[in-house]
């Protein structure tokens, strides 16, 4: 079957497991690795018995190392520039007031 | 959600999914305080901090303890991620630092703690995000609140020191139909009463100072990332790049990587290691506590001297009902009583001898406070009706000693009324 791994297709046999899938791909500290399935974050619990399907996509996510890209630079721009330009007028929604 | 459980919260406490030492066997979470991570070449440590390679570089980022510990706590909460902080207080302000820009808004229940009221009215209410506050147990009040500003809805499972119990699943409802993250309070439940994200919240937040820990020795704070919100696809605008790299784990990622790395309220690895032994036995703790507060609430309800008992448990209690469905028939470890006066109060409080009169919760002793003098004096007569806390208001934090012994503490503590 056919599935993709951090968005490269590959080659691998029917009936792999998502722990197979560790283990075959020789990931990088598989007891840290967080494992996204197809727009799903699966729970560590999920790994043994969680079978493989044709078309699946999976992400490996790890929250240990350094930052979002390149630089910080990079990065730094890219949020200030998500900052709004200008605050809107309170709505009137309701409220309790003290 | 999907997956199968196949343990309890007592058993899952004691057994980490991804074991805490298995090079040596350990059972304990061992105690790494290294703050930076050496590599043996400068392209492995240029790797590591891109996040090429994963690696731990520096301990405001990550360490090897810290991970370990919450990797443990989101299993527990049958969540997908978790980043710990240097206190509960820290865990609220990392998540309105990271969902909200100047000009957005929170919806929040009034009858939150006092410190997460002043941080959020007063404290963010300078930086430009609005909080409007409403009466947590009526969605319908929250439907009105909220805005095309708004970007998150905060409550708190059981409100410190009113005790009331807001519906979650609907509130839930609510924050899913219009696209906002739902984050609980869920200190005074833990998750052996209730797991928020079960009921669909989007985010958990703990003191682990209180019932976690237990011992209340060390602050520390944790956001859960339940997995129930699609930061991909919701209002709230996580920067384009981590959505890209982490995409469901987004939320967490931009936690860890740029509010608690540059705000830098982190816990300490030696305090999680505190906390992973208060969680081994929080079960059995939080048993005790809730049987307790129990019987403590009703041997108090049919105490003369005692104007009014407050505690989730009792069906007199307004969000009574609420309370068995989502907890299980449990409510906890905090009461309240009103005895008639301030002056009253202390008179029953100063008579006290097993009880501690100090700030705190969730220890394993029982602890009293009067909450107008102290952690709720600066708030307004309105604010303070809102928090449930009149002059004459003493909160209890039910601890685990032997109930017959607390028994005839509280009972000639009140003979000097
Ligand atoms: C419900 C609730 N949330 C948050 C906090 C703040 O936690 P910490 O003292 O760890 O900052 C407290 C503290 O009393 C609390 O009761």
């Amino acid at each position: 079957m056919q599935i993709q791994i951090n968005g490269i297709v590959k080659e691998k046999p029917d009936g792999l497991t998502v722990q197979d899938l560790l283990e075959s791909e020789e990931v990088e500290r598989p007891e840290m690795v967080s494992v996204e399935l197809n727009d799903h974050i699966l729970f560590r619990i999920e790994f043994r018995e969680r079978k493989l399907q044709e078309g699946d996509r999976v992400e490996f996510i790890y929250l240990m190392g350094g930052g979002a890209d390149r630089t910080a630079g990079d990065l730094g721009s890219a949020v200030a520039l998500r900052r709004r330009p200008e605050s809107k007028e309170w709505h009137d929604a309701e409220e309790a007031s003290f | 959600m999907q997956a199968v459980r196949k343990w309890s919260l007592a058993t899952e406490l004691v057994h980490p999914v991804v074991p805490y030492d298995p090079a040596a066997g350990g059972t304990a979470l061992p105690v790494n305080l290294s703050v930076s991570f050496g590599y043996d070449s400068s392209e492995e440590l240029a790797a590591a901090f891109s996040g090429e390679r994963p690696g731990y570089v520096y301990a405001r980022i990550q360490n090897p303890t810290i991970e370990l510990f919450e990797r443990h706590f989101a299993e527990i909460e049958h969540s997908v991620a978790s980043v710990t902080t240097a206190s509960g207080m820290a865990a609220i302000a990392a998540i309105v630092l990271a969902v909200a820009a100047p000009g957005d808004e929170i919806v929040a229940g009034t009858s939150l703690f006092g410190g997460t009221f002043v941080l959020l009215e007063e404290l963010f209410g300078r930086y430009g995000v609005r909080t409007r506050f409403v009466e947590p147990t009526d969605p319908d009040r929250w439907r009105r609140a909220i805005t095309d500003r708004t970007r998150l809805l905060f409550v708190e499972a059981i409100g410190n020191p009113k005790l009331d119990v807001p519906d979650i699943g609907a509130l839930a409802e609510l924050a899913a139909v219009h696209g906002v993250p739902l984050a609980v309070d869920a200190t005074a439940a833990t998750p052996a009463l209730i797991r928020p994200g079960e009921l669909g919240a989007s985010l958990v937040i703990h003191s682990l100072t209180k019932y976690v820990g237990g011992h209340g020795a060390g602050l520390g704070g944790i956001v859960v990332d339940t997995g129930v919100y699609d930061w991909t696809a919701g209002r709230v605008e996580i920067p384009p790049e981590f959505l890209e790299r982490y995409r469901r784990l987004a939320f967490a990622a931009f936690l860890r990587l740029r509010i608690q790395q540059h705000f830098g309220g982190c816990l300490a690895p030696f305090h999680a290691f505190l906390f992973t032994l208060g969680l081994e036995t929080l079960a059995l703790r939080m048993d005790q506590h809730c049987r307790n507060a129990l019987a403590l609430a009703q041997t108090l309800s049919a105490h003369p001297k005692v104007a009014e008992v407050r505690y989730p448990g009792l069906g007199t209690h307004p969000d009574h009902e609420t309370a068995r469905r989502q907890f299980g028939d449990r409510y906890g470890g905090l009461l309240t009583l009103r005895l008639g006066s301030q002056e009253r109060c202390f008179r029953f409080m100063n008579r006290l001898r097993l009880a501690k009169r100090l700030a705190n919760l969730g220890d394993v002793r029982t602890l009293v406070i009067h909450p107008a003098s102290t952690f709720c004096r600066e708030a307004s007569p309105e604010r303070a009706e809102a928090m449930g806390v009149s002059e004459d208001l003493v909160r209890v934090s039910v601890g685990i000693e032997a109930f017959e012994d607390l028994k005839s503490d509280f009972e000639q503590a009140l003979e000097v009324l």
